[in-house]
């Protein structure tokens, strides 16, 4: 499939930025509709909205040339450019976060329900990126798929090789958009149940879009590692730094619910049990990483392993939140 | 107050301003209110003043409010709020007396004027120093005003995005370069091909082919001229095949070396290229060899993944031999693993410099002939000098690597380099020239039966046993690879390969439309 849909002059429009545009439009309006319908302000969504893109698309372009200035003339060059040249996804949760704030201080607003009404919209965001990635030939996964009775989606997608050559490989963006749907999806039925449940310690607030990050991270700690076009720290060549975001991003959380289901319920045996668990699909995560890069061809054990290793981390983490949470609903009040 | 002072006729204007207090002083509850149930509304007097009750917020339809009458002693000027200030239940109540206890970030929303709760208790009210916190709201106009704004800023961030972001479009400049038409290079390589096809027709004069330096893609083999034999003495046959490609010059090949049994000695020959490959012990040590003859300079190129410098994008060496049509390749210097080692690099790439820091590594640059120069550590300081060199020896691409194992026959000893664990035992690799367009690639790689490795001294002194006249040494440990005929010939590290970002390799020079 020709990746250019419009080619008039000196304008060239791509089939994956229409993509990207079209998911942006349904992200806001589903967020718009979640805020409006949580009684939040539809100006402050759309006061977030643009600004979270435009931070996005600004960090993740400047930790990209942080990972590969060498393919950008200059820093300048670089945020100043954006027709040529790639982003760090990852790099765009502090963009969000600062879009959330700014958008939040100049309308009153409270910051974490803001971006609890556009979690779900974020994960279609990232959804529909990932998938316009099919437009651009740019679905890069690192394992070929050579089998012809797997070559088709989801499993495998196919790329055209700088040579001019046909090759299937495992369509990891894909898979990602679809892990985002269904992370949509479940995000939208987590705002609506779990805000009306009371938490014994903390607020309720912030809670939908920590879940987003959670679980986004979870699959980018996996999936990242099946691409061959990861991004490494100047320093690291191992570990990519989407792996490390996430990873650091998972960690966070971990320590935010802890310390809540610890004034929650107090210092408790399976408090250690669950860190200690965590420690160890950690350390599973870590060592099916390093196997996987020196055996490539255990990838398909060393992938499931991992993945069921990140599964692990995202659940233990959200099992704290739910020990920060009233088990049992109180009764309707009476009429 | 008596009914008398009171006019009905009001209504309509305090209703008015009641809705006017209601709209400004509209409190933003994202949550659902806490419902505090009210008392008992006492029996209504005789004496009644209109008072409205702005309707709650759940209550439909919002415009229906409704009157009550009860005792007016004074409106008050300022609408007083029901209060929601909780009373603390019992367990609650405990808490609260021992303040020191709670969590900080409670205490500083004790601390905070709450918000759900405007009116201070009587007792607080009193006192004048306490500052009254009110919160400035947008008035509603303005706020649809600004949504419109925002919206439409909205519209133009997408159209931005649409017209100017390309997601995974990390190609550089280099793409950029190889877009130039080169006329005077096609066209030389055009004559002299054409030369060459027209003079074979007439005389005995050896055809001489070049291939493009642009070209990322090299003309593909012929299938027929790849074979094998486990038979030493089956090279002597191809050697003398390709007697006018050699033009007289020893080959490194020996069939009385120790070759490693069960191992098939690979080879490849047209009129351009000679390629013998096998594998043999040299100090307890499984070494593979490709020995590579070319008519051509040209013939020696280097590829980077996605043809791209810089890229994010890695793959594995053997796929790059292939998508290249490389008779022979092998990995090169990992360039964009060791960008990043802060030790400075030069990399030189179809005559471009794409990386121009003082390094403290050893630069190897190949020519346009063929030739390995090499630039030592801080012997190239600056891009101007990197230009001067480039332009005097006609370089076309380099290696930042090292350290040079032998320069112009002679055994370099290498006590200290600031990358490849010099002297720690790992799999090694090397490419050496023997003569002119005459080369040597050299691996020393694990083994399943566990055989040793090298140190890059050890390396030097292996490579130098084959009378090379310069080796330059190249990333090793799970890169180091020979890749011919589809795949590795050596055992790689792991038994798997490891993506890297560039390669070298060797082509035939003859094009496929000739060949047919």
């Amino acid at each position: 499939m020709n990746s250019i849909a419009v080619y008039s002059g000196s304008t060239v429009i791509y089939w994956s930025a229409i993509v990207i545009s079209v998911g942006l439009v349904a992200a806001l309006f589903m967020s718009a509709s979640v805020q409006l319908s949580t009684r939040g302000r539809l100006v402050s969504m759309l006061l977030f909205f643009p600004l979270a893109i435009l931070f996005g698309i600004l960090l993740t372009r400047i930790l990209h040339w942080y990972c590969h200035s060498v393919q950008y003339n200059s820093f300048f060059h670089a945020i100043t450019d954006y027709s040529s040249g790639s982003y760090v996804l990852p790099a765009a949760i502090p963009g969000v976060w600062l879009a959330a704030w700014i958008a939040a201080k100049l309308d009153d607003g409270d910051t974490a329900k803001l971006l609890d009404a556009a979690a779900p919209g974020l994960a279609l965001t990232v959804g529909i990126i990932r998938l316009s990635a099919l437009f651009s030939s740019a679905c890069r996964g690192k394992i070929t798929v050579s089998r012809p009775i797997l070559q088709h989606l989801p499993i495998a997608a196919s790329n055209v090789t700088s040579s001019g050559t046909v090759e299937y490989r495992f369509a990891t963006f894909f898979v990602h958009f679809l892990l985002m749907l269904v992370l949509c999806a479940w995000l939208l039925h987590f705002l609506f149940s779990r805000r009306i449940v009371p938490m014994k310690a903390g607020r309720n607030e912030g809670n939908t879009i920590r879940m987003f990050l959670l679980y986004y991270s979870a699959s980018e700690l996996v999936l990242d590692s099946t691409r061959y076009d990861s991004s490494f720290l100047p320093i690291n060549g191992f570990v990519s730094i989407v792996q490390i975001i996430a990873a650091v991003c998972i960690l966070f959380l971990l320590i935010h619910y802890s310390r809540l289901s610890i004034r929650a319920n107090g210092r408790r045996f399976w408090h250690f049990l669950l860190w200690l668990l965590w420690l160890v699909f950690l350390g599973g995560v870590g060592a099916t990483e390093y196997l996987v890069q020196r055996h490539g061809d255990w990838y398909l054990g060393c992938y499931s392993a991992m993945a069921l290793c990140c599964l692990g981390l995202a659940l233990i983490v959200h099992r704290l939140y739910l020990t920060c949470c009233v088990k049992r609903e109180e009764p309707a009040t009476a009429q | 107050m008596s009914k008398d002072t009171y006019d009905f006729s009001d209504l309509e204007a305090i209703l008015a301003e009641f809705r006017d207090e209601g709209s400004s002083d509209e409190a933003y509850e994202p949550e659902p209110a806490i419902e505090v149930e009210a008392p008992p509304a006492p029996p209504l007097p005789e004496a009644v003043s209109p008072v409205v009750e702005p309707p709650a917020e759940e209550e439909a339809p919002p415009r229906e409010a409704t009157v009550r009458f009860e005792l007016a002693p004074e409106r008050p000027k300022k609408k007083r709020p029901v209060s929601l200030k909780k009373e603390p239940i019992a367990s609650d109540a405990e808490e609260a007396e021992k303040p020191a206890k709670r969590p900080r970030r409670e205490k500083k929303q004790k601390e905070k004027p709450e918000k759900s709760t405007p009116e201070k208790p009587a007792e607080q009210a009193s006192i004048p120093a306490e500052p009254v916190y009110v919160k400035r709201r947008v008035p509603g106009v303005l706020r649809f005003l600004l949504s419109i704004l925002f919206f439409v800023f909205t519209l133009g961030i997408l159209g931005w995005v649409i017209l100017y972001l390309h997601p995974a479009s990390d190609m550089l400049s280099a793409t950029g370069s190889d877009t130039r038409l080169r006329l005077s290079e096609k066209l030389d390589v055009y004559v002299n091909n054409a030369t060459s096809d027209a003079l074979g027709e007439l005389t005995y004069i050896r055809k001489i082919y070049t291939l493009q330096e642009g070209d990322t893609v090299a003309p593909a083999p012929d299938p027929s001229g790849f074979g094998t034999t486990y038979d030493p003495a089956d090279i002597e046959d191809l050697l003398q095949r390709a007697a006018v490609l050699l033009d007289g010059q020893k080959v490194t090949f020996d069939p009385t070396a120790d070759f490693v049994p069960d191992e098939p000695i690979r080879y490849y020959l047209d009129d351009t290229i000679l390629v013998i490959a096998w594998k043999e012990y040299i100090e307890q040590r499984c070494c593979t060899f490709a020995e590579v003859k070319i008519a051509h300079g040209s013939q020696l190129k280097r590829k980077l993944a996605e043809d791209t410098y810089g890229t994010s994008i890695q793959l594995y060496a053997s796929d790059m031999a292939n998508a290249s049509n490389a008779v022979v390749a092998m990995n090169g210097d990992f360039y964009s693993f060791q960008t990043g080692r802060g030790v400075g690099t030069i990399h030189v790439y179809q005559r471009k410099i794409y990386s121009g820091k003082p390094t403290q590594l050893d630069t190897c640059f190949f020519t346009s002939s063929g030739d390995m120069l090499f630039a030592r550590a801080g012997e190239l300081n600056s891009e101007e000098e990197i230009q001067r060199y480039i332009d005097e020896n006609d370089a076309v691409f380099s290696l930042c690597f090292g350290p040079v194992l032998v320069d112009n026959g002679e055994l370099q000893y290498c006590a200290t380099y600031p990358i490849g664990e010099i002297g720690e035992e790992y799999s090694r690799s090397c490419i050496a020239m023997t003569d002119e367009l005459h080369y040597l690639l050299m691996t020393i790689n694990h083994t399943p039966d566990a055989r040793p490795r090298a140190s890059v001294n050890e390396l030097a002194r292996i490579i130098y046993s084959k009378n090379v006249w310069k080796a330059f040494n190249l990333d090793g440990g799970q890169t180091a690879e020979i890749i011919m005929m589809g795949g590795p010939i050596n055992h790689v590290d792991y038994g798997y390969e490891r993506a890297v970002s560039d390669i070298i390799y060797f082509a035939t020079a003859i094009p496929e439309e000739v060949r047919s």
